[in-house]
């Protein structure tokens, strides 16, 4: 019989279990069942920032879409394609409008708030939603994006659990603005005017970002609206 | 197999060092091979590498093996740096391509050992800083509890279960999806 294998220092240990494959997450929960070692090694804090360093593109692992139901109300649905499954797969009165940085930014359905609308910022493997204030009334048109607070100074390996900001670029009679809203602040910020005229945001483009900037669909050709999210 | 020099050391004149093994074995390699560990690249920086390298956490079989794979390795590194000059026609990068399959079926074949090897390599790499060995027996050790149970993977590994039934069906609770 093969003369069993030497014992591993704990760093080495770890080491193996970074070299799980990202897009099979189940792996990783069953290596946890092993033993405490390997269970304190995997949900150690430095362990997924090491993880998504070592493995970076993070593996798809479902998406969210609306359905309507036979009363009329919007419901939301996470359509796993991965063996991995959210806590709450269904988000019924809740449609997604933007992720960015392991975030979800939801936007309420239905007739539950009215003519208001509310916003949270869910995280879909923890299932926390965080509600924001509602959102400011004098708005015709709207887009909004959801990031990690230090956007421009991050490398969003782990901040999933840190502070967010959302975005919102609104255009109504006064012209196009952005109002933010931070996982700190309970109100929306006071609206910035976009100092260009006849700008008007396109409502069925998401935000973009890139480095510290996000940018906007504008109905105007070859335009974007550029916000800059490190002066915010 | 202590011998130095073989054939196809292409360069004559490149410097030798002399690696020892926990069991004082011999192994004399070139800069450009021993180079792929940083810790024997930091003592040769150092000076500190004349009348040979002890490397007392490593035996002779398992050095062996590493030499193979830093010279094979070598001899790829020493390729990339000569094709970022002025070969980028076509045909260069066919050779290119082949030597890369070439090299991915060396590993592979590397690989076929038996655990307690594997163990020992990862343990040697670790110790030498090879980073490339590291990642590639490491991978090797992820990919082979592919499909297995906790229990399996135990007993593949020879761990012992340390964690209370309370613990274990907290786990299995909060990550349910991953056993259905």
């Amino acid at each position: 019989m093969a003369p069993p294998p030497p014992e591993l220092m704990e760093e080495l240990v770890e080491e193996i279990l970074l070299h799980f494959p990202p897009h099979e997450p189940a792996r990783l929960v069953h290596a946890a069942l092993v033993c405490k070692r390997w269970c304190h090694l995997i949900s150690a804090p430095g362990f997924r920032r090491r993880f998504c360093k070592l493995h970076r593109t993070p593996p798809m692992l479902g998406f969210h879409y609306r359905s309507i139901a036979d009363d009329g109300d919007n419901v939301g649905h996470f359509v796993p394609i991965s063996a991995f499954r959210l806590p709450r797969a269904v988000t019924s009165s809740w449609r997604a409008l933007d992720a960015r940085h392991g975030r979800i930014l939801l936007r309420s359905l239905g007739k539950r708030f009215g003519s208001d609308i509310a916003l949270a910022v869910w995280d879909p493997i923890t299932d926390e939603k965080r509600k924001l204030p509602l959102l400011p009334r004098n708005r015709s048109t709207w887009v909004a994006a959801v990031l990690c607070f230090a956007a421009g100074a991050c490398d969003h390996l782990d901040c999933q659990r840190g502070p967010f900001l959302v975005v919102v670029v609104a255009t109504n009679t006064g012209g196009t603005f952005i109002c933010t809203c931070s996982s700190d602040d309970d109100a929306w910020s006071e609206p910035i005017f976009s100092q260009q005229n006849g700008v008007c945001v396109d409502s069925t483009m998401h935000g973009t970002l890139m480095g510290s900037a996000l940018y906007f669909g504008i109905l105007m050709p070859d335009k974007a609206l550029r916000v800059s999210v490190s002066s915010l | 197999m202590a011998s130095a020099g073989s054939g196809d050391e292409k360069a004559a004149a490149a410097a030798m060092i002399t690696l020892i093994s926990s069991d004082n074995e011999k192994f004399e390699v070139t800069e450009a091979t021993a180079t792929l560990s940083q810790t024997i690249r930091h003592m040769i920086e150092d000076g500190c590498t004349d009348g040979g390298v002890p490397l007392p956490n490593v035996t002779s079989k398992i050095l062996a093996r590493v030499i193979e794979y830093c010279k094979k390795h070598a001899t790829a590194a020493a390729g990339e740096e000569g094709s970022s000059s002025s070969f980028s026609d076509a045909a260069f990068l066919e050779v290119d391509r082949a030597f890369l399959e070439e090299l991915e079926e060396f590993d592979d074949a590397f690989l076929e050992v038996d655990r307690a090897t594997l163990f020992d390599l990862i343990l040697a790499a670790n110790y030498l800083d090879i980073k490339g060995l590291l990642n590639l027996t490491c991978q090797k050790v992820a990919d082979s509890v592919k499909g297995k149970t906790p229990e399996q993977i135990r007993e593949m590994y020879n761990i012992v279960n340390d964690l209370t039934p309370e613990e274990e069906a907290e786990i299995r609770r909060e990550t349910q999806w991953a056993f259905e």
